[in-house]
């Protein structure tokens, strides 16, 4: 029943999204056919002949019923700008984006709850304020900086990775080929979240070891870490469920810029360029299955928050 | 934390199982060249990537990203650097007698990578589908065109609806498709888009999409073999990162900004080839406006901007300063035509003289008309930008206030400036193939965004159209420079050289105004 409405509730976004985003293609200056046709050199009729073979003389309410249509049929349409079905042009980026996200999430989720835990069992001396300050500095460091160093430094100086693309140009696809060029993107993307996740796990944490019926375990005379698996770490996850799911659409956006410095063959990269040329199927179609994400990433994010505390009713 | 790196490692293998599988179009079993063959491997960097392989819908010329198309595909005939025109499908060509037909002869040894022979049936099937209204083909070079006529196998003829020297440089640079394959196909959805087979120097082997694409050489090529085995084509989206990759030897080719030429120059491995070009920068103007049709304001402005400046600071002195509309890589170029020195004094003196005087602002005025005025630009081009911030401290030393309006590059283009809609307008221009320009400076021409009218620079563009002499060609062009540079309709900028970075291993690059790869078959690789 939960997951019906919730179902429900996806289609009805993703309906509300395409069809806002079918308007404000309107909106945007210019259109595909003058990229299609370099008006320097080209009549304004052609430009308009080229407007009526991609169905854009149609009233908006006529194509936006044929691309609903589609849709239902399963199809996102085709790319006037690179002759190809949207489907696959985003089929081929959705793959890398989701591996390099996942990738980054994760490892930021893991480092970051260790580092924040390592914090505040560590609150005191000089050891305690080099595990607080680490943090703060990821969170505030430049991305692409931080990532052209790295490639400076660890590819180009090095040459211990790889300093950009998923796979060396020409090369059958391997796990370790794509781990070894997943290591810089990866950690560039995760970098902020890594201290995020550290620096809510830790506050949190600190706040849970003071609490009374932490003290009542251990004056149960249950060891250190009993306390801390059974008893402080299961309540602190609570806010950081809330920030994962925060962290899903930042990592989205933070993602061009990482494809963009890496090479990284990811989606990001395909919704600019598509934007810049008002290639609409595709940029119809990247909302479509970006929103698709969202929206599950959501739902994840509920069960998982229903999971971690019984007390919160997803229903 | 031991515990915590064992499980991330764990991870990070799970994800990359769940999410593996790369992109790859097309085959990927790279042919081995035998002994004594094509041999060796060249990677070629790119900021962009070709949209596809079709070149019906493109007609390449001097980008990067372009490559692909060159080495795939053959023309007609090919530019030579000094813009003579050589054989390349076509061993040779006549014009009829009144220059309204061209007959080409194909060579016959000239075949598709599946073995088929190139014939005159493909030539046409190519040029119809460029004609074709229903396809959102680059129809460039067809404009003339009223019929393609196969006389036999070998020999094609073309018939023009009037005389027309913009087919020969245009149509003839067109690359040939294979009918055989293309026939009866819904052209911009057949897969040859993503796997084309040319006839070119090299053959298509892979594309992974938003990295590379591989192409080997052609061994049968019918005007000989290439020299380099393998082409790789590796997009690499970030200059910065290009430049590294550059120093680390990944590439060995990439195109150099400006501002990264000193720290390429350094690198041991790598030459620079430096080329000038056709493209160059203006200010358009915007002639409806009653401040702009005062030619002593266009004159000051011109006199007060400095252009050597502009070509230091921002080319890092990698171009040229302009006189008109037209760059000494292009044949057309008049060095006689009114030149203009930077002289604020002078136009001071212009400004004053045609009545306009300081306001209260210190910017000058006249009938209650402040010479202030926005320039729009495309917000994407830093270049400009640091180009603009330089002219408003200039302008703003002679009593001229301008404000910097950054657009969206599409927006500018094709809407503001064919529209007339901006006070005035920095635009880069691009005559690469031919140095004529009509549509922007004839009276009522589709792309004259600064409105100019000129019955005499009318007349000269219609006698440079119609006749196919290259030499009365470049004299009529150089009467319309001499003309534009006194009238004004635009700042004339400069023209930035094109600065290819290129690994010392390789042999044979010759520059070319229009494209960098014309000679790849001759290229070597030690």
């Amino acid at each position: 029943m939960f997951l019906a409405r919730r179902l429900a509730q996806a289609a009805l976004v993703l309906w509300l999204l395409v069809t806002a985003m079918f308007v404000a293609l309107q909106w945007l200056p210019g259109g595909p056919a003058a990229f299609l046709a370099d008006p320097e050199f080209e009549s304004p009729e052609r430009i308009t002949q080229i407007e009526r073979n991609l169905g854009l003389d149609r009233p908006l309410l006529v194509q936006y019923e044929g691309y609903l249509a589609g849709l239902l049929h399963g199809e996102l349409g085709w790319s006037p700008h690179q002759n190809a079905p949207v489907a696959r042009l985003i089929g081929e980026r959705l793959g890398p984006s989701l591996l390099l996200m996942a990738t980054a999430f994760t490892l930021a989720l893991v480092v970051g709850t260790a580092w924040g835990t390592l914090a505040a069992w560590h609150a005191r001396g000089p050891v305690g304020a080099l595990l607080d300050a680490v943090p703060v500095l990821a969170v505030t460091a430049p991305g692409f900086w931080i990532g052209l160093l790295l490639i400076y430094v660890l590819a180009i100086e090095l040459r211990l990775l790889p300093s950009g693309g998923m796979l060396p140009p020409g090369s059958e696809a391997s796990p370790w080929l794509v781990l070894r060029h997943l290591i810089l993107p990866t950690v560039v993307l995760a970098l902020p979240w890594v201290g995020t996740f550290a620096l809510y796990t830790r506050s949190s944490l600190r706040a849970i070891l003071v609490s009374d019926y932490l003290r009542t375990a251990w004056a149960k005379g249950l060891a250190d870490r009993g306390v801390l698996w059974q008893h402080a770490l299961p309540n602190a996850a609570i806010p950081l469920v809330t920030m994962a799911g925060i962290s899903i659409p930042h990592l989205l956006g933070n993602a061009v810029v990482v494809e963009q410095l890496f090479a990284w063959p990811g989606i990001g990269r395909l919704a600019v360029e598509s934007l810049l040329r008002r290639d609409y199927p595709v940029m119809l179609g990247i909302v479509l299955v970006v929103g698709l994400a969202a929206i599950l990433a959501n739902l994840v994010a509920d069960v998982v928050y229903h999971l971690v505390d019984p007390g919160v009713r997803v229903e | 934390m031991l515990g915590i790196s064992r499980s991330v490692c764990w991870l990070l293998a799970l994800a990359l199982c769940a999410a593996c599988g790369p992109p790859q179009m097309g085959p990927t079993a790279a042919g081995q060249p035998a002994a004594g063959q094509p041999a060796g491997q060249v990677v070629l960097g790119s900021s962009e990537e070709p949209l596809h392989l079709n070149p019906l819908f493109l007609l390449p010329h001097h980008f990067p990203q372009h490559a692909p198309y060159v080495m795939l595909f053959d023309s007609l005939l090919q530019i030579a650097p000094d813009g003579r025109f050589l054989p390349r499908l076509a061993e040779r060509w006549e014009p009829s007698a009144d220059n309204l037909s061209f007959t080409f002869h194909l060579n016959p040894q000239a075949r598709w990578h599946d073995g088929q022979p190139v014939t005159a049936e493909d030539v046409r099937f190519t040029f119809a589908a460029l004609m074709d209204p229903s396809q959102n083909t680059a129809r460039d070079g067809t404009e003339a065109l009223t019929a393609v006529e196969v006389l036999d196998p070998q020999t094609v003829r073309f018939t023009l609806k009037h005389i027309d020297p913009l087919f020969l440089p245009k149509g003839g640079s067109r690359a040939i498709v294979p009918a055989h394959l293309l026939a009866g196909k819904d052209l911009a959805r057949d897969p040859f888009n993503q796997q084309p087979v040319g006839s070119g120097p090299y053959r298509f082997v892979s594309w992974q999409a938003a990295s590379s694409i591989v192409m080997d050489a052609n061994p049968d090529y019918f005007l000989g073999a290439p020299h380099i085995g393998r082409m790789v084509f590796k997009i690499v989206p970030d200059q910065n990162v290009l430049v590294a990759q550059l120093r680390s030897g990944e590439l060995d080719y990439g195109l150099v900004e400006p501002r990264d030429v000193r720290q390429v120059e350094a690198i041991p491995g790598l030459r620079l080839v430096e080329a000038p070009s056709p493209r160059y920068y203006s200010i358009g103007l915007n002639l409806r406006l009653p401040l702009f049709q005062d030619l002593a304001v266009r004159k000051a402005l011109m006199l007060a901007t400095p252009r050597q400046e502009l070509v230091a600071q921002v080319l890092e002195g990698h171009g040229v300063v302009l006189q008109a509309n037209a760059t000494p890589a292009s044949w057309a170029y008049n060095p006689e035509a009114p030149q203009y020195p930077y002289d604020p004094e002078q136009a001071r003196t212009l400004l004053r003289d045609a009545g306009w005087t300081p306001g209260a602002d210190g910017v000058l005025a006249k009938d209650g008309q402040r010479l202030a005025f926005a320039v729009s630009y495309a917000s994407n081009e830093k270049q400009t930008e640091q180009a603009l911030v330089i002219l408003q401290q200039r302008y703003k030393a002679i009593g001229v206030s301008i404000t910097l309006n950054g657009l969206d590059a599409t927006e500018l283009l094709n809407n503001h400036w064919p529209k007339g809609e901006f006070e005035a307008s920095f635009q880069l221009w691009n005559p690469v193939y031919d140095p004529d320009q009509n549509s922007s400076l004839r009276t009522g021409g589709s792309y004259n965004g600064s409105g100019y009218s000129k019955p005499a620079v009318d007349w000269l563009f219609a006698e440079a159209l119609s006749t196919l002499d290259q030499g009365a060609r470049k004299r009529l062009y150089g009467q319309i420079q001499t003309i534009l540079a006194q009238d004004l309709p635009s700042i004339w900028l400069y023209s930035n050289n094109e600065v290819h970075a290129v690994s010392r291993r390789i042999g044979g690059l010759q520059p070319h105004p229009i494209n960098t790869f014309w000679n790849v078959k001759d290229w070597t690789l030690q």
